[in-house]
């Protein structure tokens, strides 16, 4: 199976729709909401594995992969979801969080182009 | 400015912020009254406490997850009719199974696509609309039966009379809200007293007005006439006369002298009266007579007279009586009732129709009651 893409920008035509008129405020304010969280969710994640809390850190994988599919950073979504599946069998596996954080400044600079491409 | 009446109320449960604001933005922005709640708890909560037409539910959540919210509503008689849809990541397909199983209605993909949202909400919503109304019409028509229960109920003695050296006793039983029995124990001229019982064919609400029509008659013509026979011609003949309807009811109408202690009685297609003499005699009294309200040539009734002597009792019923099944669908029968009313012949009037009461209801054993159970004890005091 071929690697997904970084980026998907058919996730920002989504939002748009969803969000309507709203977009145009609400987008650029939920994307730097999403960006600014991610250090501290891989940070979060990486201390349940330490202490071996696989729930957490499924639970916590589950809210990446979810986040970054909904704003199209597919390569960081797929990460997330390798991630959360490892957890969700019991298994704390520090390579598969490692891929989760090389995956962060990509999807960054995805994004954050695409937030100047909506003004 | 907002619609005043929205397009339905959605409670969206799920643990991410995110998620709540994407789907309540879309949805306050089409016109629907939103809730948000932000775990299982708060959802079970909230469902309890408010009004929904559709919950939008996430799956994995700290705490009580999504599969524990679905599995309580569904297993609540007041929440389970609440359409529930699924909001899942794709690579949760496993689950979603199992949630359909559980009674979700639909589900839904994260990240979601407004448009398909739409689609799955008036899916949900129209079916929601329907078993809304089949709920406000079944109550509608409860409450009708209910009603026309009472008013049927009203049409029974409350008391019955006593006169010298004869005492009555009844039991009746609807089996459902409304019944097709009737009976009636009343005063007439001279001391004498009328007795009456009836039992309309078939069951429910047409049964339930032939039956309010077939007692306004006998009023009427035992108010007229102190010869049994002339009184059940005259309502056979009124009820031919006004329904062509393919119903009829049987009756037994008697009077009862209580200075002579005779009894004179006409039994129109209804269940055999029973004798029980003070001795432990018995006798099935047949006689001549057809039910009421189906011309099927001319009246053909002839009463019949019997005394009672000191202690001797005479046992009116309906066929809820004697017809009433146990668990392996056996009646109870005139065999049983025939040996019960000997055992029970030394008690008084109210002791042998409870006594009976209890046999039966024994015999039934916590099966349905198939008709109404109708018993009139008359009985010559000792």
């Amino acid at each position: 199976m071929s690697s997904p893409p970084i980026f998907d920008p058919a996730a920002i035509e989504r939002l748009k729709a969803t969000l309507g008129e709203e977009a145009s405020i609400l987008l650029p304010e939920l994307i730097g909401e999403y960006l600014a969280d991610l250090p501290n969710l891989v940070e979060q994640a990486s201390t349940a594995l330490d202490e071996q809390r696989t729930d957490d850190l499924r639970r916590l994988a589950h809210n990446m992969k979810s986040s970054s599919l909904t704003f199209g950073a597919m390569a960081l979504a797929e990460a997330a979801r390798l991630l959360e599946l490892a957890a969700k069998e019991g298994t704390a596996n520090p390579g598969l969080l490692a891929a989760v954080d090389a995956e962060l400044p990509a999807a960054r600079a995805a994004l954050e182009s695409a937030v100047e491409d909506l003004s | 400015m907002s619609d005043p009446t929205p397009k339905g109320r959605i409670l969206i449960v799920d643990d991410e912020k995110l998620n709540r604001l994407l789907l309540s933005t879309n949805l306050k922005g089409s016109g629907y009254a939103v809730e948000e709640a932000v775990n299982g708890e708060d959802a079970l909560e909230k469902v309890r406490e408010q009004l929904f037409d559709i919950v939008l539910l996430d799956l994995i959540m700290p705490g009580i997850d999504g599969y524990e919210v679905l599995e309580t509503m569904k297993s609540d008689s007041d929440l389970r009719h609440i359409p529930v849809i699924i909001v899942s990541a794709m690579d949760e397909m496993d689950s979603l199974v199992q949630c359909i199983e559980l009674g979700a209605t639909d589900y839904l993909f994260k990240p979601f696509d407004p448009v398909l949202l739409h689609a799955r909400l008036n899916s949900s919503l129209s079916v929601k609309r329907l078993r809304d109304q089949e709920i406000a019409y079944t109550q509608q028509l409860e409450q009708q039966l209910e009603l026309a229960g009472q008013a049927q109920r009203s049409m029974l003695p409350t008391m019955l009379p006593e006169p010298p050296g004869v005492s009555f006793a009844a039991i009746f039983e609807p089996a459902r809200a409304v019944g097709g029995d009737f009976y009636d124990v009343f005063s007439l001229e001279g001391g004498k007293v009328g007795v009456l019982m009836a039992d309309v064919s078939d069951k429910g609400m047409h049964a339930a007005l032939f039956m309010g029509v077939s007692r306004a008659l006998f009023a009427r013509e035992t108010a007229q006439s102190l010869d049994p026979v002339e009184v059940v011609t005259a309502v056979h003949l009124s009820l031919v006369g006004i329904s062509s309807y393919s119903m009829f009811v049987t009756a037994l109408y008697g009077i009862l002298d209580p200075e002579s202690r005779t009894f004179t009685f006409v039994r129109a297609g209804h269940d055999e009266p029973l004798l029980v003499r003070a001795s432990g005699e018995t006798k099935f009294m047949g006689g001549t007579g057809h039910a009421l309200g189906m011309a099927l040539g001319p009246p053909r009734f002839a009463a019949q007279t019997l005394t009672l002597d000191p202690g001797d009792s005479f046992i009116i019923y309906t066929d809820g009586v004697t017809d009433q099944k146990n668990p392996d669908r056996e009646m109870f029968g005139r065999a049983q009732l025939e040996k019960r009313a000997i055992s029970l012949r030394d008690q008084d009037a109210d002791g042998l129709a409870q006594g009976i009461y209890h046999a039966v209801s024994a015999h039934r054993d916590g099966t349905d009651a198939f008709d109404d159970f109708t018993l009139l004890v008359m009985q010559a005091a000792k």
